[in-house]
């Protein structure tokens, strides 16, 4: 058998990458790539990456894994997002098979993550010429990770600050990279895609700009609104634009510089222009990154805190009275006051009758006292209610697409009671649960879970409890009705599926729609505004914990599911576990929706 | 009061200004230590990074060290050195029985050690529900910090019964005895040492398993104090009967 493993190992070839370039952000979510190459026979198993986070008070490890299926002669890449903490030891990731471990390294963290954001910049060019002597980027790192290495789920930027991109390579990015970067935007990131190569339209219909050539310019007159000193270059390109009022920032001689678009809590930007060549010692770009670093979302007066991205926190927020009750100081200040002039006050009452006979009495009355107001305060603190209101947070993890046109996105998901750290949360080796329910699976053998979750109790107080949600959105087509009266969306089911809870989603409001039965057809009008799922607080939330991520502006959305409910009540019931729902999404841009 | 010792040591050291005092100065200082260190995140920020406020474990060992030190003061009847009853004068001028001394002294502890563990639970109740520590958990904390304190007053007990005087040196002592109880105990109990365990206990998601061993230990602990505490009494009085015989 030894010599089986030995045969194993010496035909796979593997490497990790950790961060951007090995520049990662402490406490934070941070991607890890794994890169497999097997050049020997089949073989499967699971990948495992293993982290320590011990500090003296808290015992902290992970383990991440993976099920790898190998085939003869592939190669394969494996994404992972894994929080690194700052007592975070060094990463190790193996490859175990049923019978043993194949190969294990260390991914050593030879210097500690950085405290604070950092700057990713993404360009054809070897050597980008950031600006070292602008005080905001001379503070900062800054990572050029290569295309290939960016990672596909929005957490794992939750440590950059800025994405500085050329507009070529921001239309080589894969739809699933496209995606976790729009997500990070909408979570609050700053996106500045330069232009000023190509005259084609971007791939992605996302910049707050459409182009629609390119022109050659004498760049002294146009450049000099932006900042009046001689441009060393007798010319430069210059995308021409095609930018709707509300997005322009900075505009010369007819001709649009700067435009900006909103985006969730984020921003977009595209310069009209190429920063790397001619304009490289051009000290209006200094002026430009001003622009961008005013738009970062600045943080508090805490030094150590981060972005109020970070996953848990977001589904913390979503809800009212969530989580723990947190209590605030001049609660606890008049709690304090209370125990405190309750106990004086009755000792004092039994110092002055100490020499009666009701002794007894009074020491009796004390010690009721004094256990009422505990009591009354551990029923506050940690009543039925708060304990009922259960927090969501996803792991966010999305496995991937396969390479047909359906595309299926897998989202893990905890709901768990709202008392729980975060290190009580185990995550298993065993994947077998997950893979249980993916039935398409035979569609793309890449198509597997990243993060298991087990150990997971339900029937106690302290349960975490998860289920996995699916999200699929070609089982469904959207499209706008024409000629009705008021603006209407057909919705066609397409699946064998019973829909049910369906809503539409248009400008941030709500519209009910009706169940669909499989092969049948919804209109739905956008005309009257609705509750949302008032009665349904599950699947309201698991609603609203993918709708949160995505970019809704100006889009029509239809949401539906398609299992049975799931009823709060169900929270104390070990069946629950083996529940998952499963959710349709499909959209419709506003370029194709006519009020 | 039916029982004679229970009703001297409530008159004589419970009911008593300066104790009044002492009590109302260790909420002071805890409840300044909670302002002091009151988290200045939500929780949600702790949860997200799991890490937890430090304040839960300044305020707990801050009230376990008072809690301990009063109860030892206590149980060697020395506190604000007043004087009491010695054991020798029970049984030399009163037709006590072995029984009745050990229940009147057991009664005191208990209702004493009820009493410190009340007067401190909300302060702990509020810093720890702001730093990340579940209901539960917050209950196993405090049955064991109760058992810790009831093993810290039967140790006092037997100390005293064994040496019969209030003097400084006999708290000096007991201390002794537990900081190398706590030093061995890691060599007895590797998991279940005291130590980690109110850490462990913060973070524990199986309660039932995690308390099993200290709940046992404690509990043999106190039975055996209390047999010996009985049998040293026990002894002394039979010596003075034979003196006076």
């Amino acid at each position: 058998m030894l010599v089986h493993i030995f045969l194993y190992a010496a035909s796979l070839d593997h490497n990790a990458i950790l961060g951007f370039n090995g520049v990662y952000k402490e406490n934070s979510w941070t991607p890890v790539i794994i890169r497999i190459s097997n050049n020997g026979q089949a073989m499967s198993g699971n990948l495992v990456i293993e982290t320590e986070n011990s500090s003296t008070a808290i015992e902290q490890k992970r383990r991440y894994t993976k099920p790898v299926d190998l085939p003869e002669n592939s190669y394969k890449e494996f994404f992972y997002v894994i929080p690194i903490g700052h007592h975070n030891k060094d990463l190790k990731y193996y490859f175990e098979t049923n019978e043993s471990i194949v190969f294990e390294k260390i991914i050593p963290l030879k210097q500690r993550g950085l405290r604070r954001n950092f700057i990713l910049g993404i360009s054809p060019y070897p050597d980008l010429g950031f600006l070292n002597d602008h005080k905001e980027i001379g503070n900062r790192s800054i990572s050029y990770p290569h295309i290939d290495n960016l990672p596909h789920n929005s957490s794992a930027y939750d440590s950059v600050d800025i994405i500085s991109i050329h507009r070529e390579m921001m239309d080589k990015l894969s739809f699933l990279q496209f995606r976790a970067i729009s997500g990070w935007v909408s979570r609050g990131g700053i996106l500045v895609v330069w232009g000023g190569k190509s005259p084609s339209p971007s791939k992605w219909n996302y910049l707050p700009s459409e182009i629609t050539g390119l022109k050659q310019i004498e760049p002294d007159q146009i450049l000099s609104e932006i900042e009046d000193v001689k441009v060393p270059a007798d010319s430069i390109l210059l995308n021409l634009l095609r930018t709707p009022e509300k997005n322009r920032l900075v505009r010369s001689g007819g001709l649009d510089l700067i435009s900006v678009r909103p985006s969730g809590k984020g921003s977009i930007f595209f310069i009209s222009f190429d920063y790397s060549e001619a304009l490289r010692n051009w000290p209006g770009l200094n002026r430009i990154w001003d622009i961008f670093f005013s738009a970062i979302q600045k943080d508090d007066q805490f030094p150590i805190k981060m972005k109020e991205d970070f996953l848990l926190e977001n589904y913390i927020a979503m809800f009212d009275n969530s989580g723990f009750t947190y209590l605030e100081r001049t609660n606890v200040a008049l709690i304090l006051f209370l125990s405190a002039s309750a106990s004086i006050s009755i000792l004092i009452f039994i110092y002055f009758r100490r020499k009666s006979k009701y002794l007894k009495i009074f020491t009796m009355s004390l010690m009721f006292f004094l256990l009422l107001l505990p009591f009354l305060i551990f029923i506050n603190l940690f009543n039925k209610k708060f304990r009922n209101d259960s927090y969501v947070l996803s792991s966010d993890i999305i496995y991937q697409t396969n390479n047909s046109d359906e595309s299926i996105h897998y989202k893990d998901i905890f709901i768990g009671s709202s008392h729980k750290t975060r290190s009580d949360i185990i995550l298993g080796d065993d994947s077998l649960s997950i893979l249980k329910q993916d039935k398409i699976e035979d569609l793309s053998i890449e198509m597997r879970p990243e993060i298991v979750l087990q150990n997971i109790e339900m029937d106690r107080w302290s349960s975490q409890i998860y289920r996995l949600e699916r999200i699929i959105d070609s089982l469904i087509t959207i499209k706008q009705m024409p000629g009705e009266f008021i603006p209407s969306v057909e919705i066609i089911n397409k699946s064998d599926h019973y829909i049910h809870d369906t809503f539409l989603l248009y400008k941030g409001k709500k519209y009910l729609g009706e169940n669909i039965m499989p092969g049948d057809r919804f209109i739905g009008h956008i005309s009257e505004e609705s509750d949302f799922y008032s009665n349904n607080p599950l699947l309201e939330t698991t609603a609203r914990l993918y709708l949160d991520l995505m970019d809704l502006e100006n889009t029509v959305l239809f949401c539906g599911f398609i299992s049975d409910e799931i009823s709060p009540l169900e929270f104390s019931n070990k069946g629950w576990k083996k529940k998952s729902v499963q959710m349709l999404i499909s959209t419709l841009h506003s370029g194709d929706f006519n009020e | 009061m039916s029982n004679p010792l229970f009703e001297e040591q409530i008159k004589s050291g419970f009911i008593y200004l300066p104790m009044i005092r002492l009590h109302m100065a260790g909420l002071t200082i805890i409840t300044f230590l909670v302002f002091l260190f009151y988290p200045s995140q939500s929780i949600s920020y702790y949860l997200a990074r799991s890490v937890k406020p430090e304040m839960f474990n300044i305020a707990l060992y801050t009230v376990l060290a008072f809690i301990s030190y009063l109860t030892v003061k206590t149980t060697v009847f020395s506190i604000q050195n007043v004087i009491v009853i010695s054991i020798k004068d029970w049984f030399l001028y009163t037709k006590i029985s072995v029984g009745t001394y050990l229940w009147g002294r057991i009664s005191y502890g208990l209702f004493y050690t009820t009493f410190l563990i009340l007067l401190f639970l909300p302060v702990i109740l509020v810093s720890a529900s702001v730093s990340a520590v579940g209901p539960a958990n917050i209950l196993a904390i405090i049955l064991m910090i109760y058992l810790f304190i009831l093993i810290l007053f039967f140790l006092g007990l037997l100390f005293y019964t064994f040496f019969r005087k209030q003097h400084w040196v006999l708290t000096l002592l007991i201390w002794v005895v537990v900081i190398l109880i706590l030093i061995i105990s890691p060599y007895i109990f590797p998991l279940n040492h005291p130590t980690v365990l109110l850490s462990r206990l913060q973070v524990s998601t199986d309660l039932s398993s995690d308390l099993m061993i200290p709940l046992k230990v404690s509990l043999i602990s106190i039975t055996a104090l209390i047999f010996s505490s009985w049998l040293s009494i026990f002894l002394y009085k039979r010596s003075l009967n034979v003196k006076k015989g």
